[in-house]
């Protein structure tokens, strides 16, 4: 069924359902709910038959599809939809609204005649009919147990606002002889969560439990027999999701986001590191391509503390000699600190590791001893950078004036010791995967209880106090543990809290603490992408089934490749060409084309893009003739390298696999986290940094809007990325944080504290032509608040502040363009 | 005395937001007849008169209807290319007589603010005409 679910995606955003509500209390839309209802029944029919229950013909499963698009089809009227959404609606009518219409509808389904008029017959008895549907309805024809049964399920199933509710003796009823079951979280983090409903879901399927709806904190099951979930069983699951997940990155990446600051904390997550040799390769080759190690500055006049220790140390040498020992000296400082450091933690995390790590670096030469006690710090006057580093090269006969040679071998060697000292160890227990830790997260599942969970009482945690830090951790509320790192968890590590000690002073050594798992969920997004913003992205339909991985699959490709711009389909970042398509009227269009299509198109243009065609050279060169055995394999029928490369620029699918291109296409950064219950979307800040929180948020807001429109999905904007978000029943398409600064011009679109779908167009238009104004104003040199001032302004006086900085100079043409945006924002 | 913190705001703008709109429609329409004899989209210019009047509204100076009136039409018939008409006139009288109106309804910080509003939107119509049309002379 999920080519015809697939097809009434299509006819349904044709009708425009994504912007009418589905109930007068406005939380979902028709778009959703109808495709809800039908990924739902698809469920529910694969349940029913591979339990043996049930039995349905294709034709059968056809009918169903159609009365569930068809059921609601009323609601799809203009005048109704209105009333709808100003709640004015007590008596919902529940005709069908002309039969003719709705038998085109289903055409586009591809069913044949019998199968449409079926399928009216059963939207119709699927409402209660009121007087005036009465003849329609008693000359509709009976209809099966089986096909009311489903239709009834799925509907009500497609309803429901919170999980508690299946447990209802209304749907219950509708289940047997099977039952429904779920479980559910108590806390949302992001993705350490999403791991944690992943492991559920894959220890309850083994029981033959089928999942066949997803919310944000949790997943409906049907089945048969007890549902319990065996702690340790669990257990073991989670980590191998953790492990997974961390397998399916790219070693270059966990390298990296191992490193913290060379001010701060030098490792911010020491157990990347050592995770495997590639890792810790990755690692040491970041740290040397790290501008402070690779490309030191040169030494300045003002450096005055540098000279006189340089010429102190070193007499009588000339200018130019000198600045190659500043620069030497420099680089080695970082070097040498990252070195110490790796054997610190090293000695934290295993002691055999630690071991191993000293003995390979003293089997190179290098004095061990002297490395961990006298190694500089970024604070260390430079005269003892000197002379530490001095001994260090002494040691090595290392030449101070071969700069580069000298970092290389020091490089080198680190590198090899700790990659020589990971593979001769066994198994390191890594804190990532720390059982603690995962306890902890496990004792979030609210429901099923499982036995054996060791629930932390951070409430007596809270009421001792501690001496040092916070007692409880400020994003959760657990009990803290880990004192802040500001790589990991961003800024404020020093800022005054509610939580501190009484009479406590924030700063210095004294920092927030946090919990292990808040922790571990900033570790893990920190593996992605570091200090990111984030968006929940809840969606709201086909949360159901496994069209969930069609559609967000496609969903997170078009995400992902929204990093760049490309041929008319513009990047998430620039919103100024969003704004434009918006206030055109062409987002429809624009968002609804396909990845592929528009992948296709970018290839379609490599010859204009150096670094695609690039790509493909690289990869020529690399495998050599060997690529035409390759794509063969692939089933591509390809004979010579040119062919090759005319495929990828006509933008076939394999070849850009198989060179894959889309890692070559720079951007800047998006990441998707995809699980069926919420998507976790990282990306860096919008707009400059620079700009006002407000003027942020007001960014993000129309990003999300774009985002909640394209996809039918609820997004949520978290005020602090890290912090846990409320777990409730999406009530519209977004839902931010209403800082003071935006009150004023949101409060006529917000609804129960979320902006509800019906106006989310109307706000994404306003949004869309203020940011068109602020760019106007921009290239006249306004200020970077102007964004949020424009709010404040009426139409009057944003036009007079346009032709006042042009100099009063302004073509006709463009006061005109100016007018058209100006309309949106009305007065 | 006791020092007044805060004025309350004991008029909502949304009770008089119908005689606002009312007056801007007076002042926009007889702002049409005015043509700078230089013209430019300087608000300056383009709001002439219109522009004179409200700054002496907003600050109070002048108590007396009639010769205000006199002055705005001083002011036209010395900088407009076309000297004032006698419907031009009609739509002033009418729109002081709604200011006084709305000068009775409000406090002074609301005034100020509803004035600046006032400026603003008959800017926009006067802008509107000159851009998208209907003002021929008005050409900048």
């Amino acid at each position: 069924m999920e080519e015809l679910i697939t097809k009434a995606i299509g006819v349904a955003k044709e009708l425009g359902w994504e912007l009418i509500p589905a109930k007068p209390d406005s939380r979902t839309t028709l778009f959703n709910h109808i495709i809800n209802a039908m990924s739902i029944a698809d469920r529910l029919i694969a349940a029913y038959e591979s339990y043996e229950i049930l039995e349905f013909t294709e034709h059968e499963k056809k009918v169903i599809m159609g009365a569930l698009f068809v059921h609601d089809f009323s609601k799809s009227d203009e005048d109704i939809a209105k009333k709808m959404a100003s709640g004015k609606l007590d008596d919902l009518p529940k005709r069908l609204k002309g039969r003719e219409d709705v038998k085109k509808a289903l055409s586009w389904l591809e069913l044949n005649e019998n199968e449409i008029e079926k399928a009216i017959d059963l939207g119709i008895q699927m409402e209660y009919p009121s007087a005036s549907d009465f003849e329609e309805f008693l000359s509709s024809k009976p209809v099966s147990r089986k096909i009311d049964k489903i239709l009834r399920f799925a509907d009500r199933l497609a309803g429901i606002k919170n999980l508690d509710e299946v447990k209802n003796s209304s749907i219950s009823k509708l289940a047997k002889p099977l039952t429904l079951e779920y479980h559910k979280v108590s806390v949302v983090r992001g993705i350490s969560t999403q791991l944690l409903h992943r492991a559920v879901q894959k220890v309850v399927e083994k029981d033959g439990w089928i999942p066949i709806l997803s919310t944000i904190d949790g997943t409906v099951y049907i089945g048969n027999g007890k549902f319990v979930v065996d702690y340790d069983e669990l257990l073991t699951q989670m980590v191998n999701e953790f492990e997974e997940f961390i397998d399916s990155l790219d070693p270059d990446q966990i390298g990296s986001a191992a490193f913290g600051s060379f001010q701060h904390t030098y490792i911010k997550a020491p157990e990347f590191v050592f995770l495997n040799d590639k890792t810790a390769i990755a690692f040491w080759d970041y740290i040397g391509s790290m501008p402070s190690i690779s490309k030191p500055k040169d030494l300045k006049p003002t450096d005055k503390k540098a000279i006189e220790a340089l010429k102190t140390l070193k007499p009588g040498l000339n200018i130019s000699e000198y600045n190659t020992l500043y620069k030497l000296y420099s680089s080695m400082r970082y070097l040498l600190m990252m070195g110490a450091a790796v054997l610190n933690e090293a000695e934290k995390i295993d002691k055999k590791l630690h071991e191993k790590i000293r003995e390979n670096l003293r089997n190179s030469g290098i004095d061990v001893e002297t490395l961990v006690s006298s190694a500089p710090k970024h604070t260390s006057p430079f005269i003892q950078v000197i002379q530490n580093v001095d001994k260090f090269l002494k040691n090595l006969n290392l030449d101070a004036y071969k700069r580069e040679e000298t970092i290389n071998k020091t490089i080198e060697i680190f590198k090899k010791s700790t990659v020589n000292a990971i593979k001769s160890v066994r198994k390191i227990d890594l804190p990532l995967t720390n059982p603690t830790t995962i306890q902890l997260l496990l004792s979030e599942l609210s429901k099923p209880k499982i036995a054996g969970s060791d629930w932390v009482n951070s409430y007596e945690t809270y009421l001792k106090g501690k001496k040092k830090g916070t007692p409880v951790c400020p994003l959760c509320g657990g009990k803290a543990a880990k004192s802040a790192v500001k790589s990991l968890v961003g800024d404020g590590t020093e800022s005054f809290s509610n939580l501190l000690s009484g009479g406590s002073t924030i700063g210095g050594t004294n920092k927030l603490k946090y919990c292990t798992v808040c922790e571990l969920e900033a570790k893990l997004r920190s593996l992605i992408m570091a200090s990111a913003e984030a968006f929940y992205v809840i969606p709201q339909c086909v949360i159901a089934t496994n069209l969930n991985d069609l559609f967000w699959g496609e969903a997170k490709r078009k995400l992902e490749f929204s990093r760049i711009s490309v041929s008319d389909m513009p990047s998430i970042y620039d919103l100024y060409s969003w704004a434009e398509i918006v206030l055109d009227g062409n987002f429809e269009k624009v968002s609804s084309r396909s990845y592929a299509d528009v992948f296709r198109e970018t290839v379609k243009n490599a010859k204009k893009n150096k670094k695609i065609r690039e790509a493909i050279n690289n990869v020529l060169e690399e495998y050599g003739v060997d690529i035409i055995e390759f794509a063969k394999v692939e089933g591509l029928n390809v004979e010579s390298v040119e062919e090759v490369v005319e495929l990828a620029l006509k933008g076939d699918g394999k070849i850009i696999n198989i060179f894959d291109l889309e890692k070559v296409i720079q951007g800047k950064k998006i990441a998707v986290i995809l699980s069926s219950n919420y998507v976790v979307l990282l990306f860096e800040r919008l707009g400059k940094q620079t700009e006002s929180e407000t003027v942020n948020l007001m960014r993000k807001l129309f990003a999300a809007l774009i985002i909640s429109r394209m996809f039918a999905a609820s997004v949520l904007i978290s005020e602090i990325p890290l912090s846990i978000i409320n777990i409730e029943t999406p009530k519209g398409a977004v839902s931010f944080p209403i800082k003071l600064g935006v009150r004023d011009f949101v409060m006529a679109y917000l609804s129960d504290g979320w902006i509800p779908f019906h106006h989310s167009e109307k706000l994404m238009r306003k949004i869309a032509a203020l940011l068109l104004l602020e760019r106007e104003l921009s290239k006249l040199g306004s200020g970077s608040n102007t964004l949020y001032e424009l709010t404040k302004m009426r139409s009057g006086e944003i036009l007079h502040k346009i032709v006042h900085l042009s100099g009063n100079k302004m073509s006709k043409k463009r006061l005109q363009e100016i007018f058209r945006i100006l309309k949106e924002v009305g007065d | 005395m006791p020092v007044k913190m805060v004025e309350k705001e004991d008029v909502n703008v949304k009770e008089v937001r119908g005689l606002m709109d009312e007056i801007i429609q007076e002042l926009s329409e007889y702002l049409m007849e005015f043509i700078p004899e230089r013209m430019s989209f300087a608000k300056h210019s383009v709001m002439g008169p219109v522009g004179k009047l409200i700054s002496i509204l907003e600050s109070g100076r002048f108590e007396n209807k009639d010769a205000l009136i006199g002055y705005v039409i001083n002011v036209h018939n010395n900088t407009s290319r076309k000297r004032i008409s006698s419907e031009g006139v009609k739509k002033l009288e009418n729109a002081l007589s709604k200011l006084e109106e709305l000068r009775a309804k409000v406090n002074v910080r609301m005034w100020v603010r509803l004035m600046r509003e006032i400026d603003y939107a008959v800017y926009k119509n006067k802008m509107e005409r000159i851009v998208l049309g209907g003002d021929k002379d008005g050409n900048a």
